[in-house]
């Protein structure tokens, strides 16, 4: 049974695994190490040393050295925060859902916040750029928020809010909002394009402002992770048994539901479709840390961190236009999210397949 | 995956209904067929029948097409429409020429997606099975935006085949990594991320589209709802050229369909391989489907609805007569769709794709969170 294989710590069965300590290193050396070769690759490549600096000892680097460092750096806090977002939102559900299988983008939640950007950015009020920043999070918050209660609410209608029901309708949810969206869509006109940009996922258009607004919300709900993650333990020991311990279950999942939806909505608020990494950094993090939240949650955010970093390389260092197409290719380098769905699908395949 | 809830929802209860159980333990037999003969001795059927369900059809299809036929500019009286359609008045063209196409489409497409729901359903023995849930609609899609797209780049092969070996591709993908077919949620799992990754790649397509034809994606983007305002006679034909042939080869499919139901030691008993009966189904569900998504866009959920009001209404698994009604049923689903579409906020028009969501998107909601219920999955 999948339950069993991917939660073993719960279920009893302990897997052999390498020591926490070395796990730890190991994946903060994959993020320091991607980070680093993160600075040097781009429009202007720079040495390692050149990189190093460019970030630290400025008063020696060449104006280019600076530059570049500068223009980078922003993007990756980008990655790092949203990636470690995701990895979190990823770990939640999965525990919630009881499935592996699970993730954010595929269970309504990511698909109510960008939903809601969508209407925002096309029919909301126009503000000066500060205040668009400041709001667009707050905003798909409150459609992931409003997605995950409408999801709770027909599962509670249709039955019990058990995982399953949760997840059904969660996936069918989604693929309603999904046309939903594209009707709204359809009036976009020229927006349209810079929509469909920002529904596959780039980066590149962050600067220091949205990274610190991230920063600041993600911060604010670790309280709420703390406590998910204290519920989320008790709720993988079965519903009988966390009754029975005095966790009432069904507000305890809505709770672990809000916490997870409000997380993966800042992280999709300004980069858009990112949603594989909280379906994969969870799953890479459980091999090596089992199931226990307190260590997975952690150790998904590690993981979900590196992954986006890694991905970002990937995407930077993709040129089309040099593949010599028989068309022209206008921008020049890949939108990270597309290389992140790539992999994730592919990886998904891998643990479908291997779980049967 | 059954939880084993407390409340007892595997028992077995003795209702017409338990007729088309879907179990995912893998016990000898699939469908009770022990249960409804005693249970229908009992209880008074008040099922209408496949007569029933065909008349209700007719009906709303009749009465949508005359409101179809007659609202517009102009609107037209009765009497007006009847001398429109046979006689050369002014407002006989646009009877014939714009309004009568999109009636003719909408059956097709919708008789087409319903047959290939219960194709689908049936052989992979899961009642969540839907061309648009397993990626196929997709798939499709991205074979579309690839010919809008890149012109220079589409190979010379019709819309509708390069619709159906996307599709097919996807189906087919989704099929061989879920393995555990009869698991409902795996299945669904697999279909959500086969579909955003053919979204993805469509997305790709759009984002490194040539600049000149950055106008297309306001189209591509109505195709991609599902639209049926700009049909012709000339695209009507062609649809239903490509999609009639279908047809016959799923009824003739019927029996294999019933064999498969029973479970897959039992097919095998009687000198049906199973796995290659299903890759068979899958190909004609597909071809059916295909055509559709080519020139109308990709339509969702008509076909994971249909199939299950037609056995409702019948009381009964059989796939004969569960396919006539079902394409019946399909069809009349999508004129409904169009014609609210069309005639709920007349001036402007609401593409059809989103009323099937509001025609069989929500009840396959509901009605899928309530067989939870009766199905263990």
């Amino acid at each position: 049974m999948v339950i069993e294989q991917h939660f073993g710590v719960l279920a009893g069965t302990r897997r052999r695994r390498p020591g926490r300590a070395t796990v730890v290193l190991v994946v903060l050396c994959a993020v320091a190490w991607s980070l680093s070769v993160r600075y040097s690759i781009g429009q202007i490549t720079l040495s390692p040393a050149g990189a190093y600096r460019g970030l630290v000892e400025t008063d020696e680097a060449s104006a280019a050295e600076v530059f570049a460092v500068l223009a980078r750096m922003p993007r990756a806090m980008m990655a790092v925060l949203i990636g470690g977002g995701l990895g979190v939102a990823g770990a939640l559900l999965q525990s919630l859902y009881r499935n592996p299988l699970a993730g954010p983008g595929i269970t309504g939640v990511s698909p109510g916040a960008t939903t809601a950007v969508i209407v925002w950015v096309l029919y909301g009020p126009s503000l000066d750029s500060t205040g668009q920043v400041a709001l667009t999070p707050l905003v798909a918050i409150a459609g992931g928020a409003v997605t995950s209660l409408i999801t709770f609410a027909i599962a509670g209608l249709a039955g019990r809010a058990d995982p399953l029901r949760l997840i059904l309708f969660g996936v069918l949810l989604g693929g309603l909002l999904g046309v939903a969206s594209q009707l709204i869509m359809l009036d976009a006109g020229e927006d349209a394009v810079f929509i469909i940009r920002w529904l596959a996922g780039s980066i590149d258009v962050v600067g220091w402002r949205q990274v610190r607004i991230v920063a600041v919300v993600l911060l604010l709900l670790v309280p709420f992770v703390a406590y998910a993650t204290a519920l989320g333990n008790v709720l993988a020991l079965g519903d009988a048994l966390a009754h029975g311990v005095g966790v009432r279950v069904g507000p305890a999942r809505l709770t672990m539901l809000f916490t997870a939806a409000a997380i993966t909505a800042v992280s999709v608020a300004f980069v858009g479709g990112m949603i594989f990494v909280g379906l994969i950094a969870p799953h890479v993090a459980r091999r090596y840390v089992g199931g226990d939240l307190r260590r997975l949650v952690p150790a998904a955010a590690l993981s979900g961190a590196t992954l986006v970093l890694v991905a970002d390389l990937v995407a930077r260092s993709v040129r089309p236009a040099e593949w010599g197409l028989p068309f022209p290719v206008s921008p020049n380098t890949l939108p990270t999210g597309m290389v992140i769905t790539v992999i994730g699908a592919a990886f998904f395949a891998r643990v479908m397949s291997t779980t049967r | 995956m059954s939880d084993g809830g407390p409340d007892g929802e595997g028992r077995d209860r003795p209702t017409a209904r338990a007729r088309y159980r879907y179990r995912s333990d893998d016990g000898m037999t699939d469908v009770d067929t022990s249960a409804p003969v005693s249970a229908r001795a009992e209880a008074p059927d008040r099922r209408p029948g496949l007569i029933g369900l065909l008349a209700g059809c007719a009906a709303i299809v009749g009465v949508c097409t005359a409101l179809q036929l007659m609202i517009g500019e102009p609107t037209l009286s009765p009497g007006e429409l009847i001398a429109a359609l046979g006689g050369e008045r002014e407002a006989s063209f646009v009877v014939k020429e714009l309004r009568s196409p999109r009636i003719v489409a909408a059956l097709v497409v919708g008789a087409t997606l319903g047959c290939a729901g219960v194709l689908m359903q049936d052989s992979l023995r899961n009642p969540l099975a839907d061309p648009s849930l397993l990626g196929v609609a997709q798939g499709a899609s991205l074979a579309v935006a690839i010919t809008t797209f890149y012109p220079a780049l589409a190979p010379p092969v019709p819309r509708p085949i390069l619709a159906l070996v996307c599709g097919t591709a996807a189906g087919l993908l989704v099929v061989l990594v879920t393995g555990r077919l009869r698991d409902a949620v795996r299945l669904l799992l697999a279909g959500a991320v086969a579909s955003s990754f053919f979204g993805t790649l469509t997305a790709l397509v759009i984002f490194f589209a040539p600049s000149d034809r950055a106008g297309s994606v306001a189209g591509y983007q109505r195709f991609a709802i599902g639209s049926l305002s700009t049909m012709e006679w000339e695209t009507v034909w062609r649809l239903a050229l490509w999609s009639l042939p279908a047809i016959p080869l799923a009824f003739a499919a019927a029996r294999v369909l019933n064999v498969l139901k029973i479970g897959d030691d039992v097919a095998a008993n009687v000198g049906l391989d199973p796995g290659r009966a299903r890759i068979v189904l899958m190909a004609i569900a597909m071809a059916l489907v295909a055509p559709g998504y080519a020139f109308a866009g990709p339509i969702a959920f008509v076909a994971l609805l249909a199939p299950h009001i037609t056995r409702g209404a019948l009381g009964s698994s059989d796939a004969r007569p569960v396919l006539v009604g079902a394409a019946a049923v399909g069809a009349t689903q999508m004129v409904a769709a169009d014609g609210l579409g069309r005639l709920l906020l007349f001036p402007s028009e609401i593409p059809a794709g989103v009323w099937t969501i509001g025609i069989a998107g929500l009840p396959a909601l509901y009605y899928v969170g309530r067989v939870r219920r009766s199905v263990s999955w």
